[in-house]
Order: structure tokens, then C-alpha cells, then sequence
């Protein structure tokens, strides 16, 4: 039962440019692979017209230069979810040469459904059989040979995390390239669906650019699924109008006779030409074993020991972070605020030229950089639990809570995303289905406290809470975490009522991570904390340097940020002393409110502003200037206040592209209310309680 | 014999359990003192050179324990008794690491400020006594045994 016919292509007519596309279920290994080829050099971008992300390596195989494209994790390819619809416009736009779908041969139905959808668009298809190791454990072995028979195309069984099956893969893709793939029905609808099937592909076949752009075939069945993304792709066909009142009719006909929805009908026959397929080529070697994961299982998503042990995975990834991270710490804040900022001070520089090097430029960048080995073991530690498995366990247990409050578990992703940055964060609630729980996820993400509010916990915490500082700010995450929980719903039953949608999580087993992979992935995510510090932060630091040494009566000269009498002069002393007041309550004095209003811009600047404000530089360090200024109190309200008010510019703008303008202003508006009622909260019932 | 070792590991882990629910309940009366009892001084610490306060401390020390107990409650012939004993166990010892990791950064801290010209003094025998070290090496031998035992299992 071959599906596929092929034929030789005619290696002249090959390209030595290629390129391929890697597409495959979330957890599969996909990234490992992508790094096997790639080297883990990628260009990162957005699918066109989506906010989806867009990973591209390069590499050469057998003197091909090839263009490796990372398609998003999904599982099937509708129109539902934006990451499934990025996968098939990709493919469909770039039209790769040849598509690596990497299958799980631990969850092996599955992956097959995407495989078949995949060639139903009649592309050329290579399967990469990974995981076997773990099927293998589990009992039972595939059949890669018979697998490759009954599919028509190549199937390569790989282990990517010891790199086993990698150069046989890269052989197969050069070999598939000289192979003309004709695809053949793979999926056989029955009798009924294939005469419509038939009917509306006849029409389309009218239409040379379309049928030529996209596979008749595919495309019928897509029309009678009633995909609103494809019919909006035949709007500029002149044959629009047949096609769409032939798919209605088929539509109504085939709901009629099947006594079913006809896209329900599809699926179906998919899955069970997947399970026709993995029967075929599944050996039971054993009964299923009991295995680690299983039994690590038990215990990471029990009822009772479920949340205490992600708590302490969390406490140990922030004393890791901040404990075993500060002598880098110490030796970066020796380079910038002494040995850097000395030099210039010690120059012949003009005073206004040291003033903006030393003050500005030094003070300002350098009391974030401070941070960056903290932000780089966080992020390391924070691979690590992801790619050994633990962060799916940690969103299956938070969702038992979620679930039982009545909130979608599919929140859960955003929000752990949320953790390190909001934007990408906001951007993945696109895979909600359901609209309401969509814009509450989105709208209650900012209260996750990402990577950029870490320097002033820091900073606050080393200065207030020195023993117990990962604690001080493991609370801000918890704290931010309860709150999401409390304003999503607040939100769901008040202002966006309705069901919420339920959920199905795949834990996938636990593995030894592969140490590449890690430190890649800890490279990126920090690349993207030093580009911000070179940018923004930096662009930030002078603008709060220009308004202190200028103010309404003009230029008012560098002493400003020596002398706080003339600092209070200054554009920043007059916005610090308007804000003084509305955070009287809390203690803090004009220079910290006015660094709150920097924060708006990107929360580390709150840190850079203060530097500046306050002094800090060569012997004065900022947390030491702190702790006669602030009490453990009121600095940990002052924590609490930058967790929650106002959302980064880039926040508000994720928010603003994916739900609107006015959504954009309303968390705008309702963070600035919260935050200072928690904080409020918080100096209140410390008073209550006896604390200073 | 069989039978016997595995009480014996039942008697420790249950120990165990106890002094580091103990550990954290020290740390605990610690943070509270420190931080709602002002001017009280160190003096009202009990053994605040080795147990600081520090409530994040606690909950690692508490789970801990409650997964120590909980391998006592679900028998370690078990499969679930021996995968708390497992998770409780490798927690301790991740605490241990995580300790002696924080001397070595500590070490290295006075190295960088000293080189900036500061003078500072550190005691690393302090922050080797203390109880995430000592416990955790005791964590270290249950960690080994429930690794043979679940190998043993899996194995089959």
C-alpha cells in the first residue's frame, strides 16, 4: 500500500541551496535536532503576519547550502490555534524542500496524525523516528521499515539527545531531494466524501495559480472542513464563487448522510488511518514496565507534595541564582563602579563628558549589568528543570488549582512563559481557543513577574532581606502568581462570564538533559537581557541624566546629581515631587518615586534611574545608600509596587497588537490601582503586625 | 536480611524526617524573631550562626520531611514509598550541593573584593556545619539506596 509514487528528479535541475523545514508535536525533540544541524546558530523572527516566532539556521550537508527552518510545535494543521496555522502558511509560503516531521516513537499515534495531515498537503516528508530509546523502555518497538512501506516516504529512527540517527537523517534529506514525490490519496474518506472531495478538486483545478500553489486535493477536503482560513485563500480566485456554493452543497449533503459533522467526520477517519498505521508497525516487546518517570510522577503531581515541591524547586533556582552567582556579580560591579567609573572620574575629560560617561552611561548601564550573571543562572537553572521535564509538572499542578477555581488550565503556558518575559508571553495566549479566556490570560500575564523586575528585587532584597534574599524574591513570584490567579478571576466572573474551556496536558517523560542545549538556550535568553542593556536601558539612563541636570529653569550643570538640593531643581525633582505625594503612605521619598515613572519604559531602568538619583558610584554602592533610606517595609512594598503597576512599553504594545487599544489602557489602569493597593496593603499591615 | 535493611532505612529516613522538620522549625522561630520581634538581638536566636532565618529555607526543609514521612507512610517495599524516599532524598541532597556551591561562591566573593582592595573575613567551617551539610549527607546514603532499589524495580 504505497501512497506516494516518486520518480528520480533530474540532479542538474537540483539546487545546491535548500531548504527544510523541521515540524513536529511540542516535546518531540525538535530543538535538539534543530541544534544537531544547525550548530544552535539561529535568526529569530515572526511568522509573516503573525506574532508566532520564527527560528532559522543554517547548515551544509554534503556541499548543499541548507536554509533549516524551525516550525512551531503543534499537533495537527487547522486553522484553530495560531501556531498551527503559522506551521501550514510556512510551509506553504516558503515551500521547503523537504519537511523533517518529527515524530515521537514514545507517543507514537499522535504524531502520526500530524504526519498524515502533513502529507495530505503533498509535501515531501521525511519521518524522523525520535525517542526510540523510550519506546523501547516502554515496552514496545516500531517498525521503521514497514513504517516507511506503508507511509511512501523515508523514516529515520533517531535518538536525538545522543545525537544517534543525525547523520543518517542528513543522508536522507539529500536523498529525498533527487526523489520527485507524487502524492497519492493517503487517507481514504469513504465513498460519499470522496465524490465531494472529487467535485470541489475538479473546480479548483479550473484555477491554474491555485491549483498550482496548493494541492487540489488538500485543499477540498480543507474547503469541507470548513476551514476559514483556506476559503479566505480562494477569495481573489475567479472560480470563487463555484467553488464555495459546490463546498456549501457538499457540506449540507454530506451532514445529512453521515448524520455528522463533516469535519468531525475527517478527523475521525484520520485518526483512525493513524491507528491502522500504528498497529501495523507497533511490536509489543514486553507489557508496559513500570518506569522512573512514573514513579518521579507520582510524587511531582501529588495532591499534597505537588505544590511544596515546586516551591522548592523555585527557592533553589533563586538561591542558586543569587548566592552562587555573586562573585561574577561582585567582579562586574568592581569593573563598572570602580575601575570604569574611576577612570573617567580620574580623566581630563570635560566635567560635563564625565558626568554623562561616569553618571549616565556607567552608572546607569552598569547597575543592570551588575545583574546579568544573577539573570543568566536563573535562566540556566530554569532550562535545566525544563529539559529535564519538571516545568510541565510544575504547570500540571498549578492548573489543578486553576481548574478547580474554574479557570482554563491552558493559561497555565502563558503564564509560566510569563516568568521570563511578558511579550512572547501575551503572544502565546493566541493558542487559547476560547476568546474570553484568551484576553483574561493576556490581561492578567503583566502580574508574572518577568526577568526585568529581577534587578530590583535584587537590589532591594541584597540591601533588606540579605539572609533570606531568594526568599524575599520567590515571594514577589508567588505574590504575582496569586494575584494573576485573583484578577483572572475577578475578571471571569464579573466582566468576561461564560465557561472556560477544558484542557489536556501531555507530561512527557523525564530525560537527562542534553548540556548543549542548556547552555544555548541560557545564551539566548541572556543575549536578549544584554541587548536590552545596550538599547533601551541605555537610551533610558541618558534620558533620565538629561532631566536631571536639566529642570524649568534650563540647564542647571552636572553637580545636580551630586547635590540633591539642586537634583530637586531638575525635571526629574519636580516629577519625583508631585509623585512624592500620592506614595507618602508608603515612605518612600521623591528619588524613588520618580524612578518608578522611568519603569514604565522597561522595569530594570527603575534600577538604573536609581543609581543615578541616588549617587551610586566608585565607594557609594546603591544598596548601601538604600538601607538608610528605605526600611525592610517599605522596600519590600516597593518591590511589590514594581511586580505590579504599569506594564513595560513593550508589554503594552503585545497587549494592544493582540487585543486592542482599549484592553491596552485597561491594564494599564487597573496594574496602577492594584500595585498601589497592595503595596498600601503591605505597609498597613506591617504597621498592624509592628514592623518599621 | 532484606527485611531488616529496609527497616533500617525506614529508621533513618524517619530520623531524618524529624531533624529537618526540627532544622526547620529553628529557622522559622529564627525569622520570626528577627523580623517581628526588633531589638531583640541575636542572643535570642537559638543556633543563629548555623540556622538563619529564612522561610523560603523552611519550605524546602518542610517538603523535605513531609516527603521523608511520606516514604514511611506508603512503606518502603513500596513502589510510592520508595518515590518519595527518592524525591525527599535527592531534594536533601540538592540542598547539600546547593550549600556547598554557596562556600565555593563565597570563597571566591572575598577573592574579587579583596583583589578590589576591600578587607573582609570569612569563616567557611560556619557554613559547612551547617544542617543542609550534615543532613544532606545523610540524604546522600538514602538517595543511594532508593537509586539500587527503583534500579532494581524498573529493571524487571
Amino acid at each position: 500500500m504505497l501512497f506516494l509514487a516518486v520518480k528520480n528528479q533530474n540532479p542538474q535541475k537540483l539546487s545546491r541551496k535548500i531548504k527544510i523545514a523541521l515540524a513536529g508535536n511540542p516535546n518531540v525533540g525538535k530543538s535538539v535536532i534543530f541544534n544537531e544541524l544547525t550548530g544552535g546558530k539561529a535568526w529569530v523572527g515572526n511568522w509573516p503576519g503573525t506574532t508566532v516566532e520564527k527560528k532559522v539556521g543554517k547548515t551544509k550537508i554534503d556541499g548543499y547550502e541548507v536554509e533549516v527552518l524551525d516550525l512551531p510545535g503543534i499537533y495537527s494543521l487547522t486553522a484553530y490555534s495560531l501556531d498551527e496555522l503559522a506551521a501550514r502558511n510556512g510551509i506553504v509560503e516558503e515551500k521547503p524542500d523537504v519537511i523533517i516531521d518529527i515524530a515521537n516513537a514514545a507517543n507514537f499515534e499522535r504524531s502520526l496524525y500530524l504526519t498524515i495531515s502533513l502529507l495530505e498537503m503533498g509535501t515531501n516528508v521525511i519521518v524522523a523516528l525520535n525517542m526510540i530509546d523510550l519506546a523501547e523502555a516502554q515496552g514496545y518497538k516500531i517498525d521503521a521499515e514497514k513504517l516507511s512501506k506503508l507511509l511512501g516516504i523515508p523514516v529515520v529512527p533517531t535518538i536525538a539527545i545522543k545525537g544517534y540517527g543525525i547523520d543518517e537523517l542528513k543522508e536522507t534529506i539529500i536523498k529525498s531531494l533527487k526523489i520527485k514525490r507524487i502524492p497519492e490519496k493517503i487517507v481514504d474518506y469513504g465513498d460519499f466524501v470522496e465524490t465531494e472531495i472529487r467535485k470541489i478538486e475538479t473546480i479548483i483545478e479550473k484555477d491554474s495559480k491555485l491549483s498550482k500553489k496548493y494541492l487540489p486535493r488538500w485543499f477540498a477536503i480543507k474547503l469541507l472542513e470548513g476551514d476559514k482560513d483556506v476559503e479566505k485563500r480562494i477569495e481573489k480566485s475567479p472560480f470563487a464563487d463555484e467553488i464555495l456554493k459546490q463546498t456549501q452543497k457538499s457540506r449540507k449533503m454530506l451532514d445529512q448522510t453521515l448524520q455528522k459533522d463533516v469535519e468531525e467526520y475527517i478527523a475521525e477517519k484520520r485518526y483512525e488511518k493513524a491507528l491502522e498505521i500504528a498497529r501495523e508497525c507497533l511490536k509489543t516487546v514486553k507489557t508496559k514496565p513500570l518506569t522512573l518517570t512514573d514513579m518521579i510522577d507520582f510524587v511531582t503531581t501529588h495532591k499534597v507534595f505537588g505544590i511544596p515541591i515546586m516551591l522548592t524547586m523555585l527557592y533553589i533556582a533563586f538561591k542558586f541564582a543569587f548566592d552562587v552567582a555573586a562573585p561574577l556579580c561582585d567582579l562586574i560591579d568592581w569593573f563598572f563602579g570602580a575601575f570604569l567609573y574611576d577612570l573617567v572620574a580620574n580623566s581630563t575629560l570635560p566635567s560635563i563628558v564625565k558626568s554623562f560617561l561616569g553618571d549616565g552611561i556607567i552608572t546607569g548601564v552598569g547597575s543592570i549589568l551588575v545583574f546579568l550573571p544573577n539573570i543568566a543562572f536563573l535562566f540556566l537553572f530554569l532550562a535545566f528543570l525544563e529539559d529535564i521535564g519538571y516545568m510541565t509538572r510544575a504547570a500540571f499542578v498549578v492548573d489543578k488549582i486553576m481548574h478547580k477555581l474554574g479557570l482554563t488550565g491552558k493559561s497555565i503556558i502563558p503564564m509560566i512563559l510569563g516568568f521570563g518575559c511578558n511579550v512572547p508571553a501575551i503572544m502565546a495566549t493566541r493558542a487559547i481557543e476560547d476568546e474570553n479566556d484568551r484576553k483574561v490570560t493576556a490581561l492578567v500575564n503583566p502580574l508574572m513577574s518577568c526577568s526585568a523586575r529581577l534587578p530590583v528585587y535584587l537590589i532591594l532584597a541584597g540591601a533588606f532581606f540579605a539572609a533570606y534574599k531568594g526568599t524575599a524574591v520567590l515571594s514577589m513570584y508567588v505574590l504575582g502568581l496569586i494575584l494573576a490567579i485573583i484578577m483572572a478571576l475577578f475578571f471571569r466572573k464579573l466582566v468576561f462570564k461564560g465557561p472556560s474551556a477544558g484542557f489536556v496536558m501531555e507530561l512527557p517523560p523525564y530525560m537527562m538533559p542534553l548540556v548543549k542545549n542548556i547552555v544555548i538556550k541560557t545564551w539566548e535568553r541572556s543575549k536578549r537581557f544584554l541587548f536590552k542593556a545596550g538599547t533601551v536601558i541605555l537610551l533610558a539612563a541618558i534620558l533620565v541624566w538629561v532631566l536631571s541636570i536639566t529642570g524649568p529653569s534650563g540647564y542647571i550643570g552636572v553637580e545636580a546629581l551630586e547635590d540633591p538640593y539642586l537634583l530637586e531643581k531638575s525635571w526629574v525633582g519636580v516629577l519625583g515631587h508631585f509623585l512624592e505625594q500620592i506614595f507618602s503612605p508608603m515612605g518612600w521619598d521623591w528619588r524613588a518615586a520618580a524612578a518608578l515613572f522611568f519603569g514604565f519604559v522597561a522595569k530594570e531602568v527603575v534600577v538604573a534611574a536609581m543609581a543615578m538619583l541616588y549617587g551610586a558610584g566608585g565607594e557609594e554602592t546603591l544598596p548601601g545608600i538604600l538601607a538608610g533610606l528605605f526600611t525592610p517595609l517599605s522596600a519590600y512594598a516597593y518591590m511589590a509596587f514594581v511586580l505590579i503597576y504599569v506594564p513595560c512599553l513593550a508589554t503594552l504594545a503585545a497587549i494592544r497588537s493582540e487585543l486592542g487599544m482599549k484592553y491596552a489602557l485597561f491594564a494599564l489602569i487597573y496594574e496602577i490601582v492594584l500595585a498601589y493597593l497592595v503595596a498600601v496593603g503591605i505597609v498597613f499591615i506591617g504597621h498592624l503586625l509592628g514592623l518599621s | 536480611m532484606v527485611e531488616g535493611k529496609t527497616v533500617l532505612i525506614s529508621v533513618v529516613a524517619g530520623l531524618v524526617a524529624i531533624f529537618y522538620l526540627l532544622y526547620a522549625g529553628i529557622m522559622l522561630y529564627n525569622w520570626v524573631i528577627e523580623t517581628f520581634v526588633p531589638g531583640v538581638g541575636s542572643i535570642n536566636y537559638v543556633l543563629g550562626l548555623f540556622v538563619p532565618g529564612d522561610p523560603g529555607s523552611v519550605i524546602a526543609l518542610v517538603t523535605i520531611s513531609m516527603l521523608m514521612l511520606g516514604s514511611l507512610y506508603y512503606k518502603l517495599n513500596d513502589v510510592k514509598g520508595l518515590s518519595c524516599l527518592l524525591l525527599g532524598s535527592l531534594i536533601g541532597v540538592a540542598m547539600l550541593t546547593l550549600q556547598l556551591l554557596i562556600v565555593i561562591a563565597n570563597i571566591a566573593s572575598i577573592g574579587v573584593l579583596t583583589l578590589s582592595g576591600e578587607i573582609l573575613e570569612y569563616n567557611a567551617f560556619e557554613d559547612l556545619l551547617r544542617p543542609e551539610i550534615v543532613l544532606g549527607i545523610i540524604s546522600l546514603t538514602l538517595f543511594t539506596y532508593s537509586v539500587f532499589k527503583i534500579r532494581e524495580i524498573t529493571s524487571k
